[in-house]
């Protein structure tokens, strides 16, 4: 994993990257690789869509982001600067927020909403006579009014407005970037087209960076502009959102594509589902570590571990041999 | 044929409040239903009430019929003893909730389990035993050496096979599944689905499955009943349904979902949130929510036919064409 090279991959500016980055959990006596080397670019403005089975790494990643989860390797880097000392990392957590998965546990209950969305502000040290009018904007900017809110407790809220107290929390910084991991995975219908407007439309009026850590590829395919397509512990393809749902090149993502459900009647047919499941993490197999369940598998997949390499689409790359140049295929295409 | 299920005007209240308001439906032999709606609108509930497995603080009233294929009585859900329901539950129906991959007995091995639940219904011998043991699991997709492990020596995708396993072990005439794949993700729901849809195929089981996704539904199940404030308002074909929806509700949650290969974007949001079916507004439950309400929406409209075995409570059905909506109209506002 060694081709990506800091300016190589689009001129333009990074809100932040992560180079070769790896995280190792040390369980009885066995190590399990959680990320093995992932790399990955995040534009200024952009929605990044970070995808893959559950214990593929993705929340590993976004915690390894935020400098909450000690790596073993790799960089990160924060507007193209590296951060490595404490207040490096101290002003990347201004700069980047994260919002989780469950509402119900990530508010203080003995808190009031006033109280939990102006911590971050007493935490960070911001001037005091600055705190309210912040708070007030950060709520008005979810969409809950702040007269009506700012006085309750967490369990006198439903699910989405506590999700809301949660966005409004991490905006009040005034971040560039926000990691929501599977911001409305436990939301009902009604609730979660909400609150995925109240992100949108932060990104799009506030110029907010998002990265969207889903298992939900129908949501990852309609909002975000890119994805990363992870597979235990590493980025197997990336690529623009359209390209990576509609065109996957990776035989893994052709298969996640294939199990998505589709709400048309008789849409899904009979498909051919991949077989077995995510493998150990403290046994990644040898070579390719999808080549167990990989239906095109070839000869050299069970020794060579293939790199992200260009797959035709412009800036769709798949960690695959049947992409690589130098590989002969065994059918002779794609 | 009479159908295998019949629910006439099931109601759950709790301290007199209605948690579920008058919800009929039918199910047919190897039928599979798919039960669609938000949280709170009384899925679950109905699901536990055919089961008469709800807390004792809720009090349910109305019939529910069971005419299981080989008995010649039909069983009369609403008045069987305590006594009397466990001869019913998991021989005639049972159910695979919500989180059950986590609900197995942890100090157990898997196939003591389901010896258990064999033997609760029938006399076996432990050859017999074994023999069931290993071709049950084989119907769900297991090998016979899981039997030999503990609950926390398998994955959450395994784990939830056992459990259907467990349902099937008296091999039941209706499965009622709430939520089943919801712990798990794409590639093991899918798996999960495949193994329900076979079951159904080869056991003739009836099924009726509750879900919040309605790809899921839609893959899955013949019928669908959405369901809004305790009650179900729109229930018909699938095809049907999801091609010409007939209420309101159920044409916004269709919106509400990506679909590849449409338009990319954010999807239409529904406005506020579902009343609690205690409390519902005054005329159509859905009023308050709803772009397309009118003047006769004032009077809380029944559920009528609509088209071919299709019904919906909404007194404009069948809507010929729907109404060009400002989408800025969806979502505002704190209510969520």
């Amino acid at each position: 994993m060694s081709e990506i090279q800091g300016g190589e991959i689009g001129m333009g500016e990074t809100l932040m990257s992560v180079s070769d980055v790896e995280v190792r959990f040390e369980a009885r006596r066995r190590t399990a690789r959680a990320l093995d080397g992932v790399s990955l670019e995040w534009r200024p403005g952009e929605i990044l869509g970070v995808v893959g089975e559950s214990g593929c790494g993705k929340s590993t990643l976004a915690r390894a982001m935020l400098g909450l989860q000690p790596t073993t390797a790799g960089q990160l880097s924060l507007s193209g600067g590296v951060v490595s000392s404490k207040d490096e990392q101290r002003a990347l957590r201004m700069r980047v927020q994260m919002i989780f998965q469950d509402p119900y546990q990530s508010l203080n209950p003995r808190q009031r909403v006033a109280a939990i969305v102006t911590e971050p502000l007493k935490v960070q040290g911001v001037p005091k006579e600055e705190h309210d009018g912040r708070v007030r904007r950060a709520m008005s900017d979810v969409g809950l009014d702040p007269e009506r809110y700012l006085d309750r407790y967490p369990h006198q809220l439903s699910g989405g407005q506590r999700q809301r107290v949660a966005i409004a929390t991490a905006l009040v910084l005034d971040p560039d970037g926000l990691i929501c991991d599977e911001p409305v995975s436990m939301l009902d219908a009604s609730v979660r087209a909400q609150i995925l407007k109240v992100l949108v439309g932060l990104q799009k009026e506030r110029g907010l960076a998002l990265i969207f850590i889903t298992h939900d590829l129908s949501l990852a395919w309609s909002l975000c502009d890119r994805i990363a397509v992870m597979y235990l512990g590493r980025v197997v393809e990336e690529g623009d959102a359209a390209d990576v749902i509609e065109r996957p090149r990776h035989p893994y993502t052709q298969a996640l594509v294939t199990a998505i459900p589709v709400a048309v009647p008789g849409g899904g047919g009979r498909r051919e589902l991949l077989k077995g499941e995510l493998p150990d993490p403290t046994a990644v197999p040898p070579g390719c570590r999808f080549h167990p369940r990989c239906p095109r598998r070839f000869e050299p997949c069970d020794r060579v571990d293939p790199e992200l390499v260009e797959t035709g689409a412009p800036g769709q790359r798949a960690a695959c041999l049947l992409y690589d140049p130098t590989v002969a295929r065994p059918d002779g295409g794609g | 044929m009479s159908p295998l299920l019949e629910i006439e005007g099931l109601r759950v209240t709790h301290d007199g409040k209605p948690i579920v308001d008058g919800v009929d439906l039918t199910l047919e032999p190897g039928e599979a239903l798919a039960l669609a709606g938000e949280s709170g609108c009384g899925k679950t509930t109905t699901a536990l009430a055919t089961m008469r497995l709800l807390p004792p603080s809720l009090e349910q009233s109305g019939v529910i019929t069971l005419r299981p294929e080989g008995v010649a009585e039909p069983i009369n859900i609403g008045r069987r003893t305590e006594t009397g329901m466990r001869l019913v539950r998991w021989r005639h129906i049972s159910l695979v909730f919500q989180g059950a991959m986590n609900s197995l007995d942890p100090v157990q091995r898997v196939g003591r389990q389901l010896a258990e639940a064999i033997r609760l219904h029938e006399r076996a011998s432990s050859a017999e035993l074994a023999a069931r043991i290993a071709e049950l699991l084989e119907t769900v997709g297991l090998t016979a050496g899981v039997g030999d492990r503990y609950p926390h020596e398998l994955s959450g995708g395994q784990r939830q096979r056992v459990m259907i396993a467990l349902a099937l072990a008296c091999r039941p005439s209706l499965v009622i599944a709430d939520e089943p794949t919801t712990a798990l993700d794409v590639v093991m729901q899918a798996q999960v689905l495949q193994l329900l849809e076979r079951l159904r195929e080869e056991l003739g089981l009836a099924l009726i499955l509750i879900s919040h996704d309605l790809g899921v539904l839609a893959e899955t199940c013949d019928r669908i009943a959405v369901m809004y404030a305790g009650r179900i308002v729109e229930i018909g074909a699938v095809d049907g349904v999801f091609a010409a929806p007939q209420h309101p509700y159920t044409k916004l949650l269709l919106d509400s979902l990506p679909v590849i290969g449409d338009e990319r974007g954010l999807a239409a949001a529904i406005p506020g949130a579902p009343p609690h079916p205690g409390e519902p507004p005054p005329g159509c439950r859905f009023r308050p929510r709803c772009p397309f309400s009118g003047d006769r929406c004032d009077v809380d409209p029944d559920r009528r036919e609509v088209g071919p075995r299709h019904e919906a409570a909404c007194h404009y059905a069948p809507w010929e064409r729907w109404p060009e909506i400002e989408p800025a109209a969806a979502g505002e506002g704190g209510a969520a």
